[in-house]
């Protein structure tokens, strides 16, 4: 063989490309990925220790959730770009790959209902900063979660799965019943603190929180509230 | 599109392709080689998203191949066995080809793979910079951290036993 021929073939290797698109998507989700450090604010959140067995549960239920959401999104994407290269062999596989989804939604759904019942029990919690921090955590995971599904309704195409709808409409209650169980917790941290003597310094927090929440401005009015819980007792 | 994005995203459409090609020759599937290929960009964007950073990558294209050879090497650590590769499972570009053409094209990108793969890592790499994304010997030596009068010598070498094993195989 002449050395020519040999680099004629190898030069034929130019011809192994990625799938069409796959480069375009790849560079948006590169380009989407999240900075590795976040705001102290939430780190504190993620990483405040969770003593009550209630609060453990309803974490580990919101982690499981996220996991299991991403898995099925990336499933899809995956079952989405493979339809190209469709086959009969294919379409026996696929059917297998969907009852897999389903088998995950319903899993997801579980999971739920787990999250959801831990909830109730949040309202109990006489540790009020704790079940603060879990409502605020399982807000914020099931906003990303409704999300999440949305993307995995974009991709499902024209396939739909029937525990997406329920899905949706358990992670709205989930939303609803810890906004609302927000709300309770302010209200009675507002009450225990307005009973209590105050600093001075935590007198002015107090009253800038109570303001906030009347505005509707949740999320500042819990943040004063941690400040003023996070003084020790004795300088409060 | 802030600058950096911008420029990230220059040198990406230019060379995603050849890293996904690059890992395509090591590993056994269309979607290890995306995995990879996302991954080793993702790894570059790291570090290109600041300028501080980038500035101290004096010549971003190798840079990008050292990450790849990197994340091959992590993903070997893990499935030490390397399979052979079959011609239906090639992705490659439509060239407009009949079908027999097609089945031809497929066999000897196949046959190419398959002999490569039985160089050494090093030699590996040499041959596809070389002849298949046509560096120069300049570029190659500073992927490889190895002096251009070593390079040269190392894709004589390189070709010469690609040549060699090609034509064992004819022989069979």
């Amino acid at each position: 063989m002449e050395e020519k021929d040999l680099i004629r073939k190898i030069e034929k290797l130019n011809a192994i490309k990625p799938r069409e698109g796959w480069a375009f998507f790849a560079k948006k989700e590169i380009f989407k990925k999240k900075p590795l450090e976040r705001s102290s604010s939430l780190k504190d959140i993620l990483f405040t220790p969770i003593k009550k067995p209630a609060l453990a549960f309803a974490f580990r239920g919101v982690m499981v959730l996220v996991v299991v959401l991403a898995g099925a999104y990336l499933y899809m994407y995956y079952l989405n770009n493979s339809v190209q290269d469709m086959n009969l062999a294919q379409i026996s596989q696929e059917n297998q790959e969907r009852d897999v989804i389903n088998k995950s939604l319903n899993e997801i759904k579980e999971s739920l209902v787990k999250v959801n019942s831990s909830l109730k029990e949040l309202e109990n919690s006489a540790n009020f900063k704790e079940a603060l921090v879990m409502t605020r955590v399982i807000k914020e995971t099931t906003q990303r979660s409704k999300q999440e599904v949305e993307r995995i309704k974009e991709s499902s195409g024209s396939q739909s799965y029937a525990s997406l709808g329920e899905i949706e409409d358990t992670l709205g209650e989930i939303e609803k019943e810890s906004y609302n169980i927000e709300q309770e917790m302010i209200e009675r941290v507002f009450e225990d603190l307005t009973n209590r003597e105050l600093s001075e310094e935590n007198q002015v927090r107090l009253e800038k929180a109570e303001e906030y929440y009347n505005e509707g401005k949740e999320n500042e009015a819990v943040i004063l509230i941690m400040k003023i819980m996070e003084t020790p007792q004795s300088e409060r | 599109m802030d600058k950096n994005k911008k420029k990230f995203s220059k040198l990406y459409d230019k060379n995603v392709n050849k890293i996904y090609r690059f890992i395509f020759l090591k590993v056994d599937s269309s979607e290890t080689a995306e995995d990879l290929t996302s991954r080793v960009f993702s790894k570059a964007w790291d570090k290109f998203k600041t300028k501080e950073e980038a500035k101290k990558v004096k010549n971003p294209s190798a840079y990008i191949f050292q990450i790849a050879r990197s994340e091959i090497a992590h993903y070997y650590r893990k499935k030490p066995e390397f399979n052979i590769i079959s011609a239906d499972s090639l992705q490659i570009a439509d060239q407009n080809q009949n079908l027999e053409q097609k089945e031809k094209n497929r066999a000897e990108i196949a046959e190419v793979i398959n002999a490569l793969r039985k160089l050494s890592e090093e030699e590996q790499n040499i041959v596809i910079w070389r002849y298949l994304e046509g560096m120069s010997y300049k570029k190659i030596a500073e992927i490889t951290g190895k002096k251009e009068g070593t390079v040269r010598v190392m894709v004589h070498r390189a070709l010469k036993s690609l040549k060699k094993v090609m034509e064992e195989k004819e022989n069979l």
